[in-house]
């Protein structure tokens, strides 16, 4: 049977549901289907066999409330892949940029719950993916070779710069935060110290396809050259990138030109954008091939052992 | 074949050691920041002529409206006295004290009438205004009324100076990209660019990351507010730019591109001295992607018509 797995699906616990409506991150509309039932449907619509969760998780919940947030998230994202046999699975939240809760997390979510990977933001506090404070949380995942599923967000530095248009952060500031995450790990040497994670890049790589040539031109830099024998797009073509909000010619073209197809997988972003949205926006772009886009639909399966 | 560089910078000699100071030129980038320098870059690469401009300011002609009015003022004349000395290799795109619109307006009025300028040249942003931004209309007005050649280029903005702290990493490699889409979103969603429907603008570097990010301009040009902006849609207003080849052109960048805008407003760019010119015209060759036909009309055939001194 055709497998469809959506690697960029959000969903939260109910009960933190009123409190993301609070502080604007949810719409009335996005509350009222960011729910079990809701997915369900919206999955089934479009043949979607299986959709790993992963928790919005808003800056705004610090401290000892975010270690709480990440845990009820955790608990709640498993019974969920209990009580839908094959349906579901998911992508641990981590309190960071709390270092020591991230480490306890980790052993909960892995050894209790058995996630299928973690989910990290692309920056906590304008330190980037790769950066020396997060080594402790790489190295342990590096060691228990996991799935790390990146999402973006809008960094300090940038949050609501453009004033006076009535612009979004995802629309230009988290695709360049993506970028900044991936080249940090890179350059930082962190992906050559860790070679046993699975990166999965969020909208299919943030800018990075479209950016290639500044950093093919870095990579010789004696500084660098060490950190990727190989060159840049030899590294950038290990990692995972899913087809969140890329619905077009361009952006799917430039992906398909720089990486296996293999490394391609189907996400779709819900509850912001609806799965057959996506299938149909994969289709209409005519970058792939029906074997392709079969292809797309199932190339995450490998990293998900539970569910084949 | 004429072959015309749009994205080529020189600064007056005066100009070198206060770059140098701000960290904006390395040592053997002001070496090579001169006409003789330049001329052999040019004639190695078979430019015929390149359309010079400054550098990225440094901060205090930003921060200082007299100095920022007479450091303009100074690299004007010097790059008036190039297009002057070397007849039909160089033209100019003069700089602005910006973000002084009164200033502005003056070295505009200066810049085109007195010196004969092809264009103007002006940053992605100013101290985290971008362009289209409110403060700047009257320039833009006025730019429009001249229906002037308007050719921009990125520079670390305030917000995004050097943010990966632990990686020396230029920003030109990620923050300029975007630097350039915040100020294309700006300009086309804030309606400046509905508003001034006779600027000729250039964007750098194939546009910075707009084309990866299409769906979501797309996406976001279904806002009420900023539907209004845009009777005939997002795309078409992004078709009316042009865009410039340098450091773009690996087949990756140049299939979106196409994607997106199509490539009869691709322009031919080096990045001199940052780029070297026959390696940029040899990657546009490699890169496998583009006809003979497309090749010739980024070269000269898509700009030509908008530079009248060269058309010959």
């Amino acid at each position: 049977m055709a497998r469809r797995i959506d690697v960029h699906h959000h969903l939260v616990a109910p009960r933190f549901i009123p409190s993301l409506r609070e502080m604007g991150v949810l719409t009335p509309h996005l509350a009222s289907i960011m729910n079990e039932k809701n997915a369900l449907e919206d999955m089934d619509k479009a043949g979607v066999t299986l959709a790993v969760n992963s928790a919005t998780l808003p800056e705004q919940i610090e401290g000892e409330a975010r270690r709480t947030y990440s845990r009820e998230n955790n608990d709640y994202m498993a019974r969920l892949v209990a009580d839908h046999p094959g349906r579901f699975g998911m992508f641990a939240s981590l309190p960071l940029p709390d270092v020591e809760g991230a480490l306890k997390e980790i052993e909960y979510a892995f050894d209790v719950l058995k996630a299928d990977g973690v989910h990290m933001i692309t920056s906590y506090d304008d330190h980037w993916l790769g950066d020396k404070i997060f080594a402790p949380v790489f190295d342990e995942l590096n060691r228990r070779k996991a799935v790390i599923y990146t999402h973006p967000h809008g960094p300090h530095c940038c949050q609501n710069i453009l004033k006076e248009i009535e612009i979004r952060d995802s629309s230009i500031e988290y695709g360049t935060d993506t970028t900044r995450a991936l080249v940090n790990l890179l350059f930082t040497g962190t992906i050559k110290r860790c070679p046993e994670v699975k990166l999965i890049f969020s909208h299919g790589g943030g800018t990075m396809p479209f950016l290639v040539e500044r950093f093919i031109r870095m990579e010789k830099a004696p500084r660098y050259a060490p950190l990727m024998p190989q060159g840049f797009v030899a590294e950038a073509r290990k990692f995972f990138y899913d087809t969140a909000q890329i619905l077009h010619a361009s952006p799917l073209l430039a992906l398909k030109q720089l990486v296996p197809l293999a490394q391609i997988c189907y996400g779709t972003d819900y509850p912001w954008r609806y799965s057959d949205e996506c299938v149909r926006g994969l289709l209409a772009s005519e970058v792939f091939t029906a074997a392709e886009l079969e292809a797309i639909d199932g190339n995450a399966a490998p990293l998900f052992p539970r569910f084949r | 074949m004429p072959r015309i560089d749009v994205h080529h910078h020189l600064a007056s000699p005066r100009s070198l050691p206060i770059l140098c100071d701000a960290g904006i030129l390395m040592k053997h980038d002001a070496e090579a920041m001169n006409a003789a320098r330049a001329i052999e870059d040019m004639d190695q690469g078979g430019v015929s002529t390149a359309i010079n401009s400054l550098p990225a300011p440094p901060r205090a002609m930003i921060e200082d409206a007299a100095r920022g009015a007479a450091y303009a003022r100074e690299n004007n004349e010097y790059l008036a006295r190039l297009v002057a000395d070397h007849p039909g290799r160089f033209g100019m795109f003069a700089a602005l004290p910006m973000p002084h619109v009164d200033a502005s307006l003056k070295e505009i009025e200066y810049a085109l009438d007195v010196l004969k300028a092809d264009g103007v040249y002006l940053m992605t942003s100013y101290a985290d205004h971008w362009l289209g931004d409110k403060v700047f209309a009257p320039v833009f007005d006025e730019l429009n009324r001249r229906k002037a050649l308007i050719y921009t280029h990125p520079l670390s903005p305030y917000c995004c100076t050097r943010p990966l702290k632990e990686i020396a990493m230029p920003d030109a490699m990620i923050e300029f990209g975007t630097d350039t889409t915040r100020a294309i979103a700006n300009m086309v969603f804030g309606g400046t660019s509905a508003r001034c429907p006779d600027l000729r603008i250039i964007w750098s570097h194939a546009g910075g990351t707009m084309p990866f990010l299409i769906y979501r301009f797309l996406k976001t040009a279904g806002i009420p507010a900023i539907a209004q902006h845009l009777p005939q849609g997002v795309v078409a207003e992004l078709k009316r730019f042009y865009y410039d080849t340098a450091q773009a052109s690996h087949p990756v960048l140049l299939t979106a591109l196409r994607q997106v805008v199509g490539l009869d407003h691709t322009v031919f760019g080096s990045d001199y001295p940052w780029g070297i010119s026959r390696n940029c015209v040899a990657e546009l060759r490699e890169a496998g992607v583009l006809s003979a036909a497309e090749l010739a009309a980024i070269d000269s055939g898509n700009i030509l018509p908008l530079l009248p001194r060269f058309r010959g």
